[in-house]
C-alpha cells in the first residue's frame, strides 16, 4: 500500500500536469481505484482552470476563421468510443486471431509458437494439471 | 437545456442563477457546458459561441506556458480542434465545462514545450523564474476575477506560491520546480497540493 499512498500525493502536480509521463500513467490508473482522488482532482482542476482564465489574452482574431474551417473540415468522434490505445492488451489468443500491422513480425512469431503450443500441447499440460490438482 | 444558450440575454440568467454547473463560473460567463452539448451534435453556431467563450483563455495560458506566439497560436488551435472533435466526451458529472477545456489546453500547451524542451530549457527557465505572481495576466478581460486569482496567489505562502507559478504558468514538472527551488521533491508535491486546496477554497469554486 506505500505505493498506493505515494501515488496519492501526486494529486497536486498531476492536477497541473506538472508530472512525468511515466507518473501520469501510474497516477491515472490509482485514479480508477480511488473515487476520493477522483473527486479531489475534479475540485483541484476548477481552481487550476481559474489560473487559467485569469491568464486571458485575447487572440490575433485572424485565429478564429482558421479553427472555423479547420473544425468544418473535421469529422467528430462519437460518445463513448475509446481510442484504440486505451484499450486493454490483448490476451494471448487474440494474437491468433489478430494480426496487428504495427507488430506484423512478432506477431508471426507469438503465432507460430501459440499454434505448436496447441492443440497437443494443451492436452499434455491439462493432463499434468490435473495429475498435479488431484494428487 | 437545447433552448437557453447563444443569446446574450440568456448569459445574463446563466450568470445569476447559482448551481453546481459552472454557468455562474466568473471570468469565462455563459452557459459552455449547454453549448458543448449542442457542440457535439455538430451545430456549428454553437461552436462559434464556444470559441467567443474560451479562445482568450485558452490563448492565454497556452501562450503563458509556450511563450512563442506562431507556436501558441498553433496550439490554441489544436486546444479549440480537440474541443469540436471531442465535444461528445465532456462528462458534467465530472466537473466543469471550464475545467474541461483549460484541462486540456494546459495539457496541450505542456506536451508542446516537453516535447521541444531540450533547445528551449535554457531560455524558459529564466523567463519562467521571472515571472511573480502579480504579472498574472497582461491582457485579463475581466479584471474583478484577476483580481480575485491574484488575491488568493497572495495568501500562499511563498513557496506555494512559487510552486503554483512555476508548475501552471512555467510548466515545469514538480521534479523540475524542486531543483529550481533547491527543495527536495516530496516537500514540493506536498505543497502543490496543499496550495490548490487552498486556492480552490479562496476562488469558492465547487470541489
Amino acid at each position: 500500500m506505500r505505493h498506493e499512498r505515494e501515488a496519492h500525493t501526486l494529486a497536486g502536480p498531476y492536477a497541473m500536469d506538472a508530472i512525468s509521463a511515466p507518473d501520469r500513467v501510474r497516477f491515472e490508473r490509482h485514479l480508477t481505484r480511488c473515487e476520493d482522488c477522483a473527486r479531489e482532482i475534479a475540485g483541484l482542476r476548477e481552481a487550476t482552470a481559474r489560473l487559467a482564465t485569469a491568464a486571458a489574452v485575447s487572440p490575433p482574431p485572424a485565429l478564429k476563421a482558421r479553427v472555423i474551417a479547420a473544425a468544418a473540415a473535421t469529422r467528430q468522434r462519437p460518445p463513448g468510443q475509446e481510442p484504440e490505445a486505451a484499450r486493454a492488451p490483448p490476451w494471448p489468443w487474440d494474437l491468433l486471431r489478430h494480426h496487428h500491422p504495427s507488430r506484423a513480425g512478432r506477431t508471426d512469431h507469438v503465432r507460430l509458437s501459440y499454434g505448436l503450443l496447441s492443440p497437443l500441447s494443451w492436452g499434455i499440460l491439462s493432463r499434468w494439471l490435473d495429475r498435479a490438482l488431484m494428487g | 437545456m437545447a433552448g437557453r444558450q447563444a443569446s446574450g440575454a440568456n448569459d445574463m440568467t446563466a450568470i445569476n442563477r447559482p448551481g453546481p454547473e459552472e454557468d455562474a463560473q466568473p471570468g469565462i460567463g455563459g452557459d459552455l457546458a449547454a453549448r458543448l452539448r449542442l457542440v457535439a451534435r455538430g451545430d456549428a453556431d454553437a461552436f462559434d459561441a464556444v470559441y467567443d467563450q474560451v479562445a482568450a483563455s485558452v490563448f492565454g495560458i497556452v501562450r503563458r506556458v509556450v511563450r512563442d506566439p506562431a507556436q501558441s497560436e498553433e496550439v490554441t488551435q489544436d486546444v479549440l480542434l480537440e474541443v469540436w472533435r471531442n465535444a461528445a466526451k465532456f462528462d458534467p458529472g465530472r466537473g466543469s465545462a471550464t475545467a474541461w477545456v483549460m484541462t486540456l489546453a494546459h495539457r496541450r500547451a505542456v506536451d508542446r514545450v516537453r516535447s521541444v524542451q531540450k533547445e528551449s530549457e535554457r531560455e524558459r527557465r529564466t523567463a519562467a523564474a521571472d515571472v511573480p505572481f502579480d504579472e498574472v495576466a497582461e491582457a485579463v478581460e475581466s479584471s474583478l476575477e484577476r483580481e480575485r486569482v491574484r488575491r488568493c496567489l497572495g495568501s500562499l505562502t511563498e513557496l506555494q506560491r512559487e510552486s503554483v507559478t512555476l508548475a501552471y504558468y512555467g510548466g515545469y514538472t514538480y521534479a523540475q520546480v524542486a531543483s529550481l527551488l533547491g527543495v527536495p521533491g516530496g516537500t514540493i508535491k506536498t505543497r502543490m497540493r496543499d496550495a490548490l486546496i487552498r486556492l480552490r477554497d479562496c476562488l469558492g469554486v465547487a470541489s
